[in-house]
């Protein structure tokens, strides 16, 4: 793996690079001032949109770099919002043990699905994540006494110090988090293993040529982003307060699939923007009563339209703007002859 | 297990499998033609059953005419989505084509649900469930209508991509675009109708499922089963696909002998994995070249 040697990086590029690590660090600050300007509602909605940006790059990451197709990212989080619950109410851990705990718990199915990735590609992977979803949401259907069944479970507030927290404290508990899991991501997909992820799906034996593992680059990815999910279930379910077997369908599989489509498919910063993105967009149109879900529909379809390579896309389509203006540079001309 | 037992598990499997078996088939078709997954396939099921029934509520048809009046509208449902979605982002990643599809099969939903209240509507002047006998054995008619009807149509279309100059110049497409084109073929135009022809085929699986579940606007769901089915069947092979759709059919009729409704839907999805577990390009698909 250690053949797979960092690109060089040309002038533009760095100056995309300066760009995106200020925006970054303006979201964080906005993210960090908002609940002292908005109303409980509004703040509930923003920590379930952080919920969805941690899924939403543990997924950019698998499908996007790694080439994984995956539609069964609702199962970790499903997965990690149960073992939360069950962690802290009958087994009675602290949450902040049964949080990391739940999110390695989830990696370990993540291995599971992964095991017939190594034999299985592309397309038909997909359909054996779908099959791994749908027999997921029918253990939570037939496992009632830790699931609840169909019924759903409700879960409790974690309490730090013997106080319980609100909506406001707990906002920060999942900034914080997102922030901490972002940063691993982002210099995840730069390290050695990024690049190998990317070299597996550009093409496996290419990647087997220069000395990837190409099965062990598989099964990091899956447990990789399975632990996202189940970190994210983990703040969700308490979060919610109540776990609902219904969340965790095709349905939300998609709805996390479109947010690595808008955001730029393998782009960690693209899967942030995504997520919160859509989550806008939905908060926007809920205004809409009846005709809410065609007009949010429709506006996606003119978001993909018009950004077909994502946000990230944007940015690529700046960088070569700039080149074009200034000219090719040396390097790249000799690149291209 | 009694004979007369397994022959109506039989023919009940038969006839799920050949409704998978046209939805799986038109998914095959566009996905071979054009590389991509259209998740607006289901919400095409969904399309030909309503219209069926507002052909025959608002303008008063009878099931056979209202039938043929709701494959053709929703034909020409699928000829439009390809021209105004799919052919625009010809040049987008597929992935974002994909999305794009299943944002337009939600539209489509969304408006079916806005434009009719009911939950659960039957299209007047099917045929009825009472059963028949067939010597020792009963079956319920609808079943054989549903065999009878795909059947017939599969083997027409059979012979339409065999011998027509249309079916073969759509074959030809679906193989490989650029080479269609260097013969003379417009494989604008060829598109277009390959969407127009999966879209039919989607809508009349709707209309022959509609007596059996009642027009409902989740219908579209069972084009996972078909996807199940086409990939079962290998997503490249287009006979594949409709065996594929048959066999799952009949899996789960038999499944449902042993397990219940939930336990059932675990057994097939089992029997999936194993399928691809053991061949990973589905039971007809070529599997690609591994060149080292």
């Amino acid at each position: 793996m250690a053949c797979l040697a960092a690109p060089r990086r040309g002038v533009s590029e760095r100056a995309t690079e300066q760009a995106l690590t200020f925006l970054l660090a303006a979201t964080v600050a906005v993210g960090v001032a908002l609940p002292f300007f908005v109303h409980s509602y509004l703040l509930q909605m923003a920590s379930f949109a952080l919920v969805n940006v941690i899924v939403a790059i543990g997924l950019t990451v698998l499908i996007g770099q790694a080439g994984q197709v995956s539609l069964a990212s609702p199962s970790f989080v499903a997965i990690g919002a149960y073992l939360v619950t069950h962690l802290t109410k009958v087994l009675g851990l602290s949450y902040w043990v049964a949080m990391p705990l739940s999110g390695i718990g989830a990696a370990a199915f993540g291995a599971v699905l992964g095991f017939p990735a190594l034999r299985v590609r592309g397309f038909y992977l997909a359909i054996v994540s779908l099959a791994f979803l749908q027999t997921t949401s029918i253990l939570i259907e037939t496992l009632q006494t830790y699931t609840g069944g169909v019924r759903g479970i409700s879960v409790p507030r974690p309490t730090i110090f013997g106080s319980r927290l609100t909506n406001f404290d707990f906002y920060f508990v999942v900034l914080a988090v997102t922030v901490i899991l972002f940063a691993v991501a982002r210099n995840v997909s730069r390290s050695p293993l990024g690049r190998s992820f990317r070299a597996v799906h550009a093409s496996e034996n290419v990647a087997a040529s220069q000395g990837a593992d190409v099965a062990r680059v598989k099964m990091i990815a899956f447990v990789f982003s399975s632990f996202y999910a189940g970190i994210a279930g983990a703040l969700f379910a308490p979060l919610i307060g109540f776990i609902d077997p219904l969340e965790f369908g095709l349905v939300t599989a998609i709805h996390h699939i479109v947010f690595i489509i808008v955001g730029g498919l393998g782009s960690v910063p693209g899967a942030v923007y995504g997520a919160l993105t859509m989550g806008v967009i939905g908060e926007l149109t809920n205004g809409f009563k009846e005709y809410k879900e065609l007009i949010f529909n429709l506006a996606l379809l003119a978001v993909l339209f018009v950004i077909p390579r994502g946000l990230s896309g944007i940015a690529a389509s700046l960088v070569k703007f700039a080149r074009r203006r200034r000219g090719p540079s040396a390097e790249q001309t000799v690149r291209e002859v | 297990m009694s004979i007369a037992i397994a022959f109506q598990l039989f023919i009940a499997g038969l006839s799920t499998g050949s409704i998978y078996a046209l939805v799986a088939l038109g998914l095959a078709l566009v996905f071979k033609a054009t590389g991509i997954l259209n998740f607006a396939h289901g919400e095409f099921v969904t399309l030909g059953a309503y219209l069926g029934l507002f052909a025959s509520y608002y303008f008063g048809l009878t099931y056979p005419p209202a039938l043929l009046v709701a494959v053709l509208l929703s034909a020409l449902a699928g000829l439009l989505m390809e021209w105004s979605v799919v052919r625009p982002l010809i040049t987008a990643p597929p992935f974002t084509v994909v999305i794009a599809t299943l944002a337009v099969g939600l539209s489509v939903k969304n408006i079916l649900r806005l434009s009719w209240q009911e939950n659960l509507s039957t299209i007047p002047g099917t045929i009825s469930h009472a059963p028949i006998a067939i010597g020792p054995l009963s079956v319920n008619p609808q079943y054989l209508v549903v065999i009878a009807v795909s059947f017939v149509l599969l083997g027409m279309l059979g012979l339409f991509f065999k011998f027509t100059s249309l079916g073969i110049a759509m074959r030809a497409v679906s193989e490989d675009q650029r080479a269609a084109r260097l013969v003379g073929i417009n494989v604008e135009l060829v598109l277009m109708l390959t969407f127009a022809t999966s879209a039919g085929m989607a809508a009349l699986a709707g209309l022959l499922l509609a007596p059996l579940t009642g027009v409902h606007i989740e219908m579209g769901w069972i084009v996972v089963k078909a996807l199940v089915a086409a990939v079962l069947g290998g997503f490249t092979s287009l006979p594949g696909a409709v065996v594929g759709g048959l066999l799952l059919g009949l899996a789960e009729a038999f499944c449902g002998l042993f397990l219940d409704g939930v336990t059932r839907d675990l057994g097939v999805f089992g029997l999936l994995i194993i399928a691809l577990l053991v061949r990973p390009h589905g039971l007809f698909g070529r599997s690609e070249a591994r060149r080292v």
